[in-house]
């Protein structure tokens, strides 16, 4: 069976724990991975993918030592192990140019703001989490009881 | 500004035919003033000594230098030439100064020729000069205006800085304080109602936190999951503890079914520890913001310099663990200035100079404190052999909001040069950078007492 994962990508210790604790409700059905700078990730990810395991959603800082948040997203793009991955941008710090580049090179699908909200967080991570298992053709019903149901819905009825 | 080459006029035949009459002389004192704004003026005057300033005034009463004469130098020729003879500026003497005068009478009489022929291109030389020292005030007023508007986004910037750090710093000392008295509270009561290992999980997570790398979890998790049979999430959060072996051997026998509910106690404990890094992090950063808004505390004394340089090194003590520190700085030298003030340029300088080695990796890395002295300054060299200053940033280093430093709490405010330079041109020194890969130089000059013991 694959096994699910979600990759953190944070450089700042205290963020990188509050993110993860934050989603420590999806370790129910998912792996979390903790890594601290981009090139670190792109080696976790192509474990993953060794592994027969899928990186379900990947959260990236943009400023960090070393590679960019922008600068991982672009250089995994087209990258068969992050193929369906989702994206999310979780930074403070970034310019009006950096959000652009996220959006257009880093093709992420969402961009959360720091100092950012659990409620919201999680809300994201379930509904990109849902969309990932439901376009990756897995059997979803063994993750029902997590799956956000409106999205799950619309994708039944739709 | 290049000036082109220029031949002086030779004024030694108008001195000889013109100015030879010693009943047409006059001495003025320090002060005195020769000519004023719309006074009549037939004379053309040489300087024979001294030093004569001319200026006009405007409405508000400011003054403007229009020329600063000395000796073979003509005054008057406008009011001299022109057919109103007026004066249009004051010229006053700014120190004793003798003049010799040709008056308009005795000029109209002269055979024309010869007076002219050596008269204009004194005229045209007078013109010259003018021009230029117009042109230099020009560039220096371009210059104070710069510097003004500089000042002026400088203290702007510091009180809205001092408004804001203010405010944040009252609700980060609420949570500063609450943080520690949580950390006590649970600190004892877990000590009375938890086992003795939870407890010690609790004291181990406030103290260190989680502080190894994601990959060094990773590995220990693996390796955790290979020895023992608990969940990959457990044997993460088993990881972030960074046990002995011994310790984490009880901890997984002891725990059993429970170790997720152990595990908290660990947590629970780092959490507290990120709180208290949080919020040091945060009033260090509105101490530093609320330095350029506050008014200077304190007052100056005599300061020794290698002692102010000692202090500051103590201070940086754990960022310079893997940095050699030479310093070559002479005994009995004192600036006179407020000691927190001192300490706070080097621990700035050095700081700089060893995280930018940081972030680079730098191998064998390098700070070099040297002092020299020179006409009553001492010069301080803090240099390093780090990347150097990023060429884009170069120019604008001591202007706020320019940063090198990404990531981390420790992340730049680009307020740190900006406080420094206005510190040591507040004593009336200066500060200087040369950068280039592999050598970073910060030069430092101060007034400076030498005392020999």
């Amino acid at each position: 069976m694959n096994n699910l994962y979600i990759v953190i990508v944070e450089d700042q210790k205290e963020v990188l724990d509050a993110v993860s604790n934050d989603l420590s409700a999806f370790e129910d059905f998912c792996h979390l991975e903790e890594c601290q700078e981009g090139e670190e990730a792109m080696e976790v990810m192509r474990e993953i993918d060794e592994q027969g395991d899928l990186v379900a959603v990947l959260i990236t800082d943009h400023i960090m030592p070393g590679m960019t948040g922008v600068e991982l997203l672009t250089a995994i793009k087209g990258e068969p192990y992050v193929k369906a991955t989702k994206k999310i941008m979780l930074t403070g710090l970034a310019t009006h140019e950096d959000t652009i580049n996220a959006i257009n090179l880093g093709s992420i699908d969402r961009y959360i703001e720091k100092p950012w909200d659990k409620e919201e967080l999680t809300a994201v991570v379930r509904k990109l989490l849902t969309n990932f298992i439901l376009e990756s053709g897995m059997d979803y019903e063994q993750y029902m009881e997590y799956l956000d149901k409106p999205t799950l819905f619309k994708y039944l009825s739709g | 500004m290049k000036v082109p080459e220029r031949s002086e006029p030779d004024i030694k035949w108008l001195k000889e035919n013109c100015y030879n009459d010693p009943e047409k002389r006059i001495r003025l004192k320090k002060g005195e003033i020769l000519l004023s704004p719309g006074e009549l003026n037939h004379r053309l005057f040489l300087i024979l000594s001294g030093r004569l300033v001319g200026y006009i005034t405007d409405e508000q009463g400011i003054k403007f230098e229009i020329f600063n004469s000395t000796q073979d130098m003509f005054i008057g020729a406008y009011s001299f030439f022109d057919h109103k003879h007026q004066s249009y500026s004051t010229v006053v003497a700014m120190e004793d100064t003798e003049v010799a005068y040709l008056d308009y009478e005795t000029y109209q009489t002269m055979p024309a020729m010869g007076f002219r022929e050596h008269i204009l291109p004194v005229i045209v030389n007078e013109i010259y000069l003018r021009q230029l020292s117009m042109q230099q005030l020009n560039i220096e007023r371009h210059q104070a205006i710069k510097k003004l508007y500089q000042a002026e986004k400088m203290a702007t910037l510091g009180q809205m800085a001092a408004g804001v750090a203010h405010e944040l710093n009252n609700a980060i000392g609420v949570i500063k304080s609450n943080s520690e008295w949580l950390t006590g509270l649970l600190e004892e009561q877990i000590g009375k109602l938890a086992t003795p290992l939870q407890h010690d999980i609790f004291v181990r997570g406030v103290e260190k936190g989680s502080r190894l790398s994601t990959s060094k979890i990773r590995e220990v998790k693996k390796e955790i999951i290979s020895k023992y049979d608990v969940g990959t999430s457990v044997a993460r959060n088993l990881a972030k503890m960074d046990l002995d072996e011994e310790t984490l051997q009880r901890l997984i026998k002891q725990g059993k079914d429970n170790l997720a509910f152990d595990q908290l106690f660990f947590e629970v404990g780092s959490v507290l520890h990120d709180f208290d890094i949080a919020s040091r992090q945060a009033m260090h950063v509105l101490r530093s913001v609320r330095e350029l808004g506050a008014a200077k505390q304190g007052t100056p004394r005599e300061v020794d310099l290698k002692e102010s340089i000692k202090q500051s090194l103590s201070l940086l003590k754990r960022i310079l663990e893997n940095t050699v520190v030479t310093m070559e700085v002479e005994d009995g030298l004192y600036v006179v200035a407020n000691p927190g003030d001192l300490v706070q340029i080097w621990v700035n300088l050095i700081k700089n100079a060893v995280e930018s080695m940081q972030a680079d990796k730098t191998p064998q890395a390098e700070v070099k404190i040297l002092s020299s002295v020179k006409k009553g300054m001492v010069q301080v060299i803090i240099s390093d052999n780090g990347p150097g200053i990023p060429e884009r940033i170069k120019k604008s280093i001591f202007q706020p909001n320019v940063t090198t430093k990404v990531g981390g709490l420790a992340f730049g405010l680009g307020l740190g040069l900006p406080i420094v330079q206005k510190i040591i041109t507040g004593y009336g020194g200066t500060i200087d950078a040369q950068s280039r890969p592999g050598l970073t130089e910060f030069i430092i000059r101060l007034n400076v007492i030498r005392k020999h013991e």
